[in-house]
């Protein structure tokens, strides 16, 4: 055996003897009871990982029907509400060349364009704190 | 009954049946409130941080990974709940001081300690744990008496594999190195 094997071994023994710490008296009640009394319950989440997904593909499909594919209804739907459509086609444009001219088209004034930005950029920056403290155990739920 | 895994009760405590989770509770306490104690040093406070991970766990249940182990991640809430509590109380966490080197054979130490009573090996082990910074406390319950892997102690303590591997290492020396002070004082007194 060799000696960092030995060493190993004589410790894990010793260990062993101490063993582990027992556990308060009644433990487990304390901990039910404060289960049971707490306001919160398991925390699940609004959507599951599958549910933002379809969302986001649902939206962007919607989306990309609304602004970028040539449909009667929709142009006279666009021209009862007043509303500029910006007429593409992602399939005969190209991908790059639609989204370009969608943003082009949609006329964001600065302040809508501030707000989204504003909004986004707290998104981001909650996300990061909670994965940051939730490392470290300092977040606290 | 046989008794099941600890998905099994997971999956009922997430279907609504929370009375399940007492198992959960009654299966890990032991190892929790270990680590917690091997952290904070202090019944009062391992109770509290041991308490706070099971209610911790439980509202977060429905995060927990499947394919993972279920007693890591509830030994790493532990371990996060610790931490936390030993920087609110602004007890500074020790570090790994300077190794000793003995000088007494492996063969002597397992006579010596075979020659001791079982209470004066739980004394002697508690004395050098007890002067061992408390990651490595940690690291000693999860590695010697758990028979955790690597990877696995990594995972509770957010330190890399190759950083358990060097502390255990050190670790190992230290204590060797403790145990070869321990058992050399108590000769000479005999002498």
């Amino acid at each position: 055996m060799k000696p960092q094997e030995r060493q190993d071994d004589i410790i894990r023994k010793l260990v062993a003897r101490k063993g582990l710490e027992k556990a308060p008296d009644h433990f487990t009640e304390k901990v039910m009871g404060r289960i049971s009394t707490s306001p919160s319950s398991i925390d699940s989440p609004l959507l599951s990982k599958g549910g933002w997904i379809a969302l986001i593909v649902g939206m962007a499909a919607v989306i990309t029907v609304i602004f970028t594919i040539d449909i009667p209804y929709l142009d006279q739907l666009f021209t009862s509400t007043g509303i500029q459509r910006v007429s593409m086609n992602i399939f005969t444009q190209g991908f790059l060349e639609t989204m370009t001219s969608f943003v082009k088209g949609l006329n964001l004034s600065s302040i809508s364009l501030m707000i989204v930005i504003a909004a986004a950029g707290l998104v981001v920056l909650d996300r990061l704190l909670r994965k940051r403290f939730s490392e470290t155990g300092l977040l606290v739920i | 009954m046989e008794p099941r895994d600890d998905n099994h009760y997971i999956s009922e405590v997430i279907a609504g049946n929370t009375a399940s989770y007492a198992v959960l509770i009654d299966r890990h306490k032991d190892l929790v409130f270990t680590i917690a104690m091997n952290i904070t040093r202090n019944r009062e406070d391992a109770e509290e941080v041991a308490q706070d991970a099971f209610l911790k766990a439980f509202r977060k249940l429905a995060d927990f990974r499947w394919d993972s182990s279920f007693q890591t991640w509830l030994y790493r809430i532990a371990y996060n709940e610790a931490i936390s509590k030993v920087r609110k109380n602004k007890v500074k966490l020790l570090d790994l001081e300077e190794e000793i080197t003995g000088n007494i054979a492996e063969e002597d130490i397992e006579n010596d300690i075979a020659g001791m009573d079982e209470e004066e090996q739980k004394l002697v082990i508690s004395r050098i744990l007890d002067m061992l910074p408390e990651i490595d406390r940690v690291i000693v319950t999860l590695f010697y008496l758990e028979n955790q892997p690597i990877l696995e102690i990594s995972e509770v303590t957010g330190l890399g594999e190759s950083n358990v591997k060097v502390r255990l290492h050190r670790v190992r020396k230290r204590i060797y190195s403790d145990l070869q002070h321990i058992l050399l004082k108590s000769a000479l007194r005999t002498i």
